[in-house]
């Protein structure tokens, strides 16, 4: 018989297999935490200053200089106005979602907002912040949650998402066949559990969940945190609405090496973050703010279950810190091409990753195992010196449009 | 207590409790390497609290649970682990451990950050619901649906040392 004394055990052996310490991931800036007086760099600055609270430790005297992140370089934004997709066969028309975002040609990323979804009691913050070549997805956040995150700085988690996949694009699989048949709005579904799309989740973890056929071979899906909550999930189904918007990007791709293509997008516009500013911590605002790309060169999609996106095997562009140049390079070789510094590092297999100071953000390229020694250290340059950042990136009115920004002419 | 200070005397514990959370040593990293950013550039507030321990590890907890899918974070490899199970049985108490361990893999996050925090760091259920941002009643409803879950009984010995009910008791 299994007893809690099982657990206790468990939990022991498990933390006797944590690392001694915490590794310092080179490819990473070392720089102190910036000055809200003084703030211009935002976006994603987590991982920089991750790496600042373990230099701390290893060297203080790094800490105790103080730098200012360089000006912005006064670069507008392109494309004011919005310029709709190009993709054939997309629907805008009609209030339900089964004209929404319901592509022809299954695995091919539309860079735009295909809908949206009504506020509920508790959760006025949902968000559609991704978009990949099967789906369409928008995180909820409840409010307590967020007043939460307001109220202390920390990160509080989303409650749930809301998957909107594309035509072909996803397949129930037997398991929600064999689920509780329930109807959205006059349409067909199931309540099942089923494999979180979210892939922090631990491997083969499966939820409570309602998907529903918005329209012939067309399905969406609503997880929850809050286990065995059907009444909620069917209200955000049936919150769900049509919708055509455009997604604004920090940065803009202007080259990417023949065969690569983009094949998701998540992006957080100042504000939408599950923190946002508050006095004194001018840090939380910016930890999810920004924008990361998903590059690859094979859109084959995993049919059913599993967020494949979330890959490291793929290759993948983000804003992830702040930076100054003169520590931006600290364990890689650094390289100069056009005037911008680069710094490159390389394992065994080939450069796994590139960074480089822009417009008072650090901008990396990771290269993933299956894209490890595929590219020349030259294309993985002409990827990032070919990046143009928004102007005033805390200021998402400056941001790109993703219809454009995403798609680099060859 | 200044964040070097401690960081050098709590990131063992902390890194050991990341682990409980999430069963795999990079990840445990991450978490806490992204809690400690934060930490440091809020140190100052964070230190004057009462147990500024205790509020660390509720962001640990936070950042566990969150499951915004921050691309910025994946890892180049998974690191899951494997038990060195001694147990006075090796035949059927191993194997049935060994399940149990895969089983906890596989709970919601939410019932594992409960189980951690009860079996693990010992948290009365007042505190773990604080911690949680949730009710006692929830705490108790995660720990019953955990336990049911992975069918598993209380112990004599925490029975007599709680009170703490079963499962079956728990969720009537």
């Amino acid at each position: 018989m299994r007893t809690t004394d099982d657990i206790r055990a468990i939990f022991a052996d498990v933390a006797e297999k944590a690392p001694q310490s915490l590794d310092v991931p080179s490819h990473v800036d070392l720089a102190p935490p910036p000055r809200r007086r003084h703030w211009r760099a935002p976006a994603l600055a987590a991982a920089s200053v991750a790496v600042v609270a373990v230099a701390a430790l290893a060297v203080p005297a790094a800490l105790n200089r103080h730098h200012d992140t360089p000006a912005g370089t006064g670069r507008t934004s392109a494309s004011p106005s919005p310029v709709r997709p190009t993709a054939p066969g997309i629907r805008y028309t009609g209030t339900a979602l089964d004209r929404a975002i319901v592509s022809a040609q299954p695995h091919a990323l539309v860079p735009r907002i295909g809908f949206r979804v009504d506020v509920q009691p508790g959760f006025q913050h949902i968000k559609v912040d991704r978009i990949t070549s099967r789906y369409q997805s928008a995180t909820i956040v409840g409010d307590h949650d967020w007043a939460e995150g307001n109220a202390t700085g920390d990160q509080t988690g989303p409650d749930g998402a809301i998957y909107v996949f594309y035509r072909g694009a996803y397949d129930p699989p037997s398991a929600a066949k064999r689920g509780q048949p329930v109807s959205v709005e006059g349409k067909a579904g199931y309540y099942a559990k089923l494999p979180w799309m979210n892939a922090d989740a631990a491997p083969n973890a499966v939820t409570d969940t309602l998907i529903w056929q918005y329209a012939p071979d067309a399905w969406a899906m609503v997880q929850m945190e809050t286990p065995n909550d059907l009444a909620t999930e069917r209200a955000f189904a049936a919150a769900v609405r049509n919708a055509d918007q455009p997604l604004p990007t920090i940065f803009r791709l202007t080259y990417l090496p023949a065969g690569l293509s983009v094949s998701g997008l998540t992006s957080t516009l100042p504000g939408d973050g599950v923190s946002t500013m508050t006095p004194g911590n001018a840090i939380s605002h910016v930890i999810y703010t920004g924008t990361s790309l998903l590059l690859d060169d094979s859109t084959a999609a995993t049919p059913t279950g599993g967020d494949s996106l979330y890959s490291a095997l793929e290759l993948q562009v983000m804003i992830n810190s702040t930076v100054r140049p003169g520590d931006a390079c600290p364990d890689g070789e650094a390289d100069v091409v056009h005037g911008q510094r680069i710094c490159l590092h390389h394992t065994a297999g080939g450069t796994d990753a590139v960074t480089a100071p822009m417009n008072g953000l650090s901008v990396t390229i990771t290269v993933g195992g299956n894209h490890r020694g595929t590219y020349t250290d030259q294309q993985l340059e002409q990827i990032i010196t070919g990046l143009k950042v928004a102007a005033r990136p805390l200021d998402g009115r400056t941001w790109f449009d993703a219809s454009t920004a995403v798609q680099p002419a060859r | 207590m200044t964040f070097d200070e401690y960081v050098l005397a709590h990131e063992r514990r902390l890194l050991a409790f990341a682990m409980t959370l999430t069963f795999d040593r990079r990840l445990a990293e991450d978490v806490l390497q992204d809690v400690l950013a934060r930490a440091f550039v809020r140190w100052e507030t964070i230190s004057a609290v009462e147990q500024p321990h205790a509020y660390v590890r509720r962001m640990v907890v936070n950042e566990y649970i969150s499951f915004r899918r921050r691309w910025a974070r994946h890892e180049p490899q998974r690191q899951p682990i494997e038990l060195d199970l001694v147990v006075d049985d090796p035949s059927g108490a191993h194997a049935d451990r060994a399940a149990l361990f895969h089983e906890m893999a596989k709970l919601p996050r939410r019932q594992r950050a409960v189980l951690a925090l009860r079996f693990y760091e010992d948290l009365p259920d007042t505190e773990i619901a604080r911690l949680m941002h949730c009710s006692t009643a929830t705490v108790r409803s995660y720990v019953s649906r955990a336990l049911a879950k992975l069918r598993v009984q209380i112990a004599d010995t925490e029975r007599r040392a709680t009170g703490r009910l079963t499962p079956e008791e728990g969720s009537s």
